[in-house]
Order: structure tokens, then C-alpha cells, then sequence
């Protein structure tokens, strides 16, 4: 028997955590510019509202969502100087443009239009309203929170927050529990009354006693609510893992959690929907941990999003040309090349380390040792995995299921001769989707091509048929019906003569726009 | 023999149909072909190469040689296109005079519009075979790059 509280695979980290400063939080000064990320699709749907020199207040819109993206709201009041198409480096060649924001420093507010009573209004409103906040799940997935809500309405039972932060380093969530029990417990009820949802199970790992305390005295007279403490262990903050360790039940492939009962927040997320629903405040700001390699100089800040961590590394007195920086946790996170990228809504954490630390060592090859398999805790395995994704094969890497790879990073990590596993699956995943879409298009045109091949076999028949009536009725018209067929080949053979000339005539159009071009570039 | 081509009769050539499944289907004629399907019965039946499909690159000819066993060495130095960008047509709508001939050369009805009136193209019906823009007496449809994830 499997025990209840446990799953398959994972490692224990080293916690990295101090417990003395998660408690505080530091409130940063405002940076003079932002600098907003706002997805390729959006622009191309001309979703941005505001343009260049225009005036902006703190909440206010900047590019409304689209499908699978949310609004973005200004961080900060002040003029709106550049909107460009600029490629920031990222896991995948995704292109952003960026909204630069030149803040006045007075901080001025939109109108603020608080809703105590969302008892009174409809469900859809009150998901409405959470959709216009702009807020998204803050664990790092990024997904519309109202989507989420829409989808899981009178399906689900019990509602799972998620304070376990199982990445070394991070403690943001932490502390944020710390200082904000009472209003999480808010974000919760909110929820309960939108899914009408009568139990809630607040899961923490065990190394984070100050704010099992403290969140445990904000429940403590009220009832359907329970609080866990969950076994230290990376990646138990991964959905499926903790519905895993919580209910020991296993989410099938393909599904979601939404499919057993269970619907999952992030603790921040629920932060950021009390946020919306009670202050009527978007999402400009989260909690993000500034930490260094020994966790030493390890400290939560209230940041703006769209902040650069140029700008946070600065008033913290901290020279980022000597070290680089990881926004994100340490194992999912990724290094920031360009020291202008912005906290974005999903990042966490920034992680500083002194440059010479991060010098990757020799790829050697791969020796069949399944210290890999025996860490997944998905239970695939990641040797296999990794000579398909090399070798290209990807009928037999979707055989083996890589899409079911969570992107923990264990494999890399367990791995002794230092193969970057979790590269190679990132890549192999963005192919398998490219692949799988153009198999969608490749049906859907075929679809097309086959109904056009009907209609014009149909127009044939349908003049098949007055041909042979005819036949039957007179003989004159058939001899009309022939002469006009030999006046439509005639036609067609004119048309033929004039295509040529027209040809000839383009071919010498483009010649001389040929011509004309050199002549541009010589004097140019 | 004579009942069974009866009771068990076969309207199209199962060989040449799995060859059509893996072509792109993009109806662009690229291969001197009328189409995808006429390219994959005339490599099924009459022998010819299977390097000729452009929009495929390189792994559809891979695939192709998997199914009926070639070397696939002897396509290993083809040069790879990578396929993450799709191309569309856009008609400028201004200039357009509604001749109608673009529509009716377009394999797959992605271009919509009726005689003496403005032609438009659905963006998400068209495959970017290009067959329309030689066609054009005012020389106002243009092809454009876009990438993949932005049609859904």
C-alpha cells in the first residue's frame, strides 16, 4: 500500500529559505519608466487602446485580452512614450511589443468601485469583473483565473489553495501569508460563494510554521475550512502532485483537476481576486523574493508589474554586471540576458548568483544509469525521452507521452554527466504542437478542396443533363448548343492568345521595375 | 475473380491515398502538379520523385520514403525549410475592380466576392498556394508572412 500523503519521484532541496525575513515585507520605490509586455496576438488583433503622448492613470487599460490572454492595466500614472515590436529572448522565439510607461510619481488612481455586496449581483458579473481586473494564475501556468471559474461552475466540491512552495529560494507566497491571512480567507469566501463550494483545504509545506499560524488563527472560527501541512518535497506544489499527496487520487491523462471535483488556486491568486472584488483594484502588483545564492540577503518586495530588474537590483545596491539573474525559481526559472525584462504577472522571484557559478559543464553522454526515471514524478521516462527528441523521432517521443512532462526540472537536476534534459523536452514539446497543428490545417484544407470538387462535379452534371434533355427535344436546339460550344472554344482560344500577350506585357512591366529599382540603389 | 471485383470493389488506390494523407494539402501546384492529390497518384503510379513538394521540406520527404521504402539517404542533403511561418494573400480592397478571375482559380473558396463587386479573402479558409496573385489585372493581392499560433 501506497502511503496517502506521498508521491511517486521528487527530491528534497535544500530549503534555502529564511524564516526571519519572509516575515517583512519591503515596499519598493516606483521606477521612472515601465516597461509593459503585451503578447504579439494582441497587437496583431489591435487590441492596444491607448497610443503614443497619451496620459495614463494608474489601473487604467493598455491592450484589452484576447481568447487566452488577459487585459493589462497601467502600473503607475504618468505618459505613455514608445509602443515598439521588440523581441525579448524567452523560452520560445515568441515575439512581444512592449508599452514603455514614464511614470509622474504621484500615483494616481482610476476610480475605484469596490463591491461589498457581490452577494447581491450575478455569478457571471462578479467572473466578469475578475476577467477585467486581469487576473491570471499566479503559480506560474499563467491561466485566465475566470476561464478557470466559468469552466469548473456546478462541477466542483471542494476548493484546494496552494501555499506550497516547493522551489528553493522562494518564499513570496510566505510572506504574503504572513501579512495577509484575513484578506485570503476573504479571497476564499469569494470563491465559495461564486462555485457554491462548502469546503476549502488551505495546503502548506511543513517548513513554513509562521504562516501556518498564523493563517491557522484566521480559520479558526469558521467553519468549512481545514489546513494541511504537507511534506517537504519538490515539486509538490504542482497540481497534480498535490491532489495526489491530498486525495491520493490521480488525474488521468489529458484531464484536469476540474474532472475529479477539485478546483486549485494559487494563494496569490486569491490574494489578487479579494484584490479586485473588495478594493476594486486590478492586478498591478505582487510579491516578488530578492534573494542571492546563500540566501543570506533574502527579502520580499512589493513590486509594481512591469517593473525592470535592473531597477530592483539597483536600489538594493546590488551590481548586476558581475552577476546574473534568474527571475523565476531556480529550477523553472530562466536567465535574463537583457537586464531591462520586466516582472511580468507569472515571475515569483529574482535570483541573483555571482557569473562564474553559472558556467555550465560538458554534455557527456547519456550512460542508461535511470537516475532520471526513478526521480520523474510523473512516472515517464526521461532517458527514453531524451534519445527520441535527439534523433527527431516525434511519433515515438508522443508515444511515450512527453506532453505529460510538467517541466519540473528533476531529471537535469538528478542527471550526473549534466545532460540538459529539460531543454531538449521544452524544444520537442513546442515541435510536437507545431506538428499537431499543422495536421489540423492540412484536414481542414483537404475538407475544403474535396467540397469545392463536389460543387464543380455537381455544375458539370446539372449541365450534363439539360444536354441530354435537349437531345430528346429538338434537334435545332442541340445544333445551336454545339455552335455556341465552338463560339466558346473560339473564345477560349482568343483568351489563350491574349494571356500570352499578356504576359508578355507583365514580364516587361516587371523588367523595367527591375530596371527602375537598380536605378534607385545606384543612386542611393 | 470477377464477383469479387464486384463485391468488393475499390474506388481509389489505398497506396496513393496514404501518400495524399501525409502532403500538406495546400493545392499550390509547386510540384507541376494540378494538385496534392494528382503529385501523390503520380508518385504512387508512374514513379515520380518525392523531393518535388516545397511547402512540405524535408520531413514529409522523409515520411514519404518511410512508406514506400526508398533510401532515405539519397534525400539527406536537401535543403530544410522550416515551416513556422504560414503565408496568406490579402487583396487590397480599394483597388480591387471585381473581376472575379481570382475566385475562380482559388482551390479551396477562401476568396469571396461576385462579379463587378470587391473580392475579400477569409484569412483562416486560405492555404497561401498563391495561384491567385499572377492572376490579378491590377496587381493589388500581396502575399503576407504570419506565424501559426495567431490563426487561433
Amino acid at each position: 500500500m501506497r502511503k496517502s500523503n506521498d508521491f511517486d519521484g521528487g527530491i528534497d532541496f535544500m530549503s534555502m529559505k529564511s524564516n526571519q525575513t519572509s516575515s517583512k515585507l519591503n515596499v519598493l520605490n516606483t521606477p521612472k519608466i515601465f516597461t509593459i509586455l503585451v503578447d504579439d496576438v494582441v497587437v496583431i488583433k489591435n487590441k492596444i487602446v491607448v497610443n503614443i503622448g497619451q496620459i495614463v492613470l494608474r489601473g487604467q487599460v493598455l491592450a484589452l485580452g484576447y481568447k487566452n490572454i488577459a487585459p493589462m492595466h497601467s502600473p503607475a500614472s504618468g505618459l505613455i512614450t514608445q509602443i515598439t515590436n521588440e523581441e525579448f529572448k524567452f523560452f520560445s522565439n515568441k515575439r512581444y511589443s512592449v508599452i514603455n510607461i514614464q511614470s509622474d510619481g504621484k500615483d494616481r488612481w482610476i476610480n475605484r468601485t469596490p463591491i461589498h455586496n457581490y452577494k447581491d449581483l450575478s455569478v457571471n458579473k462578479i467572473i466578469q469583473f475578475i476577467y477585467n481586473a486581469g487576473i491570471v494564475g499566479l503559480g506560474g501556468a499563467g491561466f485566465l483565473s475566470s476561464k478557470k471559474l466559468k469552466y469548473s461552475i456546478k462541477k466542483v466540491h471542494t476548493l484546494v489553495v496552494n501555499a506550497a512552495e516547493s522551489e528553493p529560494y522562494v518564499t513570496s507566497d510566505d510572506c504574503l501569508m504572513q501579512n495577509f491571512a484575513t484578506e485570503i480567507v476573504q479571497g476564499c469566501q469569494i470563491v465559495m460563494w461564486i462555485l457554491k463550494i462548502k469546503f476549502v483545504l488551505i495546503a502548506i509545506e511543513d517548513d513554513k510554521h509562521l504562516a501556518y499560524i498564523k493563517v491557522h488563527d484566521a480559520i479558526n472560527h469558521l467553519s468549512g475550512f481545514e489546513i494541511r501541512k504537507i511534506k517537504k518535497k519538490y515539486p509538490s506544489g504542482s497540481s497534480k502532485q498535490l491532489i495526489k499527496t491530498l486525495f491520493d487520487q490521480e488525474i488521468p491523462s489529458g484531464k484536469h483537476s476540474i474532472h475529479l471535483g477539485i478546483i486549485l488556486f494559487n494563494v496569490a491568486t486569491i490574494f489578487s481576486i479579494k484584490r479586485a472584488i473588495l478594493n476594486g483594484e486590478p492586478l498591478t502588483e505582487r510579491i516578488v523574493t530578492l534573494s542571492d545564492k546563500d540566501a543570506l540577503y533574502q527579502k520580499n518586495f512589493l513590486v509594481r508589474i512591469g517593473t525592470p530588474v535592473k531597477h530592483i537590483l539597483l536600489e538594493n545596491n546590488i551590481n548586476f554586471k558581475s552577476n546574473s539573474i534568474i527571475l523565476g525559481g531556480p529550477i523553472t526559472g530562466f536567465i535574463v540576458d537583457n537586464v531591462n525584462f520586466p516582472i511580468l504577472k507569472t515571475s515569483n522571484s529574482v535570483l541573483f548568483l555571482k557569473s562564474s557559478l553559472l558556467k555550465y559543464e560538458l554534455e557527456q553522454p547519456c550512460i542508461r544509469c535511470t537516475m532520471c526515471s526513478r526521480a520523474c514524478p510523473m512516472n515517464l521516462l526521461p532517458e527514453q525521452l531524451y534519445f527520441y527528441s535527439k534523433s527527431r523521432d516525434h511519433d515515438k517521443s508522443k508515444e511515450y507521452s512527453i506532453q505529460e512532462c510538467i517541466e519540473c526540472g528533476i531529471c537535469e537536476q538528478v542527471c550526473p554527466s549534466n545532460i540538459p534534459l529539460l531543454t531538449y523536452f521544452r524544444k520537442e514539446k513546442l515541435k510536437i504542437n507545431k506538428i499537431i497543428l499543422k495536421e489540423n490545417l492540412s484536414t481542414k484544407f483537404k475538407k475544403l478542396f474535396l467540397s469545392r470538387q463536389s460543387r464543380l462535379r455537381s455544375l458539370e452534371s446539372i449541365n450534363e443533363n439539360i444536354i441530354l434533355s435537349n437531345s430528346i427535344l429538338d434537334k435545332k436546339f442541340e445544333e445551336n448548343l454545339i455552335l455556341d460550344k465552338k463560339i466558346e472554344n473560339l473564345i477560349t482560344n482568343k483568351s489563350q492568345n491574349i494571356r500570352k500577350v499578356e504576359l508578355e506585357a507583365a514580364i516587361n512591366r516587371a523588367k523595367q521595375k527591375q530596371k527602375l529599382n537598380k536605378c534607385l540603389i545606384d543612386r542611393q | 475473380m470477377n464477383y469479387v471485383s464486384h463485391k468488393f470493389n475499390i474506388d481509389s488506390d489505398p497506396i496513393v491515398d496514404k501518400i495524399d494523407a501525409l502532403l500538406p494539402q495546400t493545392q499550390c501546384a509547386q510540384c507541376n502538379y494540378p494538385g496534392c492529390y494528382a503529385y501523390a497518384s503520380a508518385i504512387g503510379n508512374d514513379g515520380e520523385s518525392i523531393d518535388k513538394c516545397i511547402p512540405g521540406g524535408n520531413e514529409i520527404v522523409f515520411k514519404i520514403a518511410n512508406l514506400l521504402n526508398h533510401d532515405e539517404l539519397k534525400y539527406k542533403n536537401l535543403c530544410s525549410s522550416t515551416n513556422i511561418l504560414q503565408k496568406i494573400v490579402i487583396i487590397d480592397e480599394n483597388n480591387c475592380v471585381g473581376c472575379s478571375k481570382c475566385r475562380l482559380v482559388c482551390p479551396v473558396d477562401a476568396i469571396v466576392g461576385s462579379y463587378n463587386f470587391m473580392h475579400t479573402v477569409l484569412p483562416s479558409m486560405c492555404t497561401g498556394c498563391g495561384l491567385c496573385v499572377p492572376l490579378c489585372p491590377t496587381n493589388c493581392i500581396k502575399e503576407k508572412k504570419i506565424l501559426y499560433d495567431s490563426l487561433y
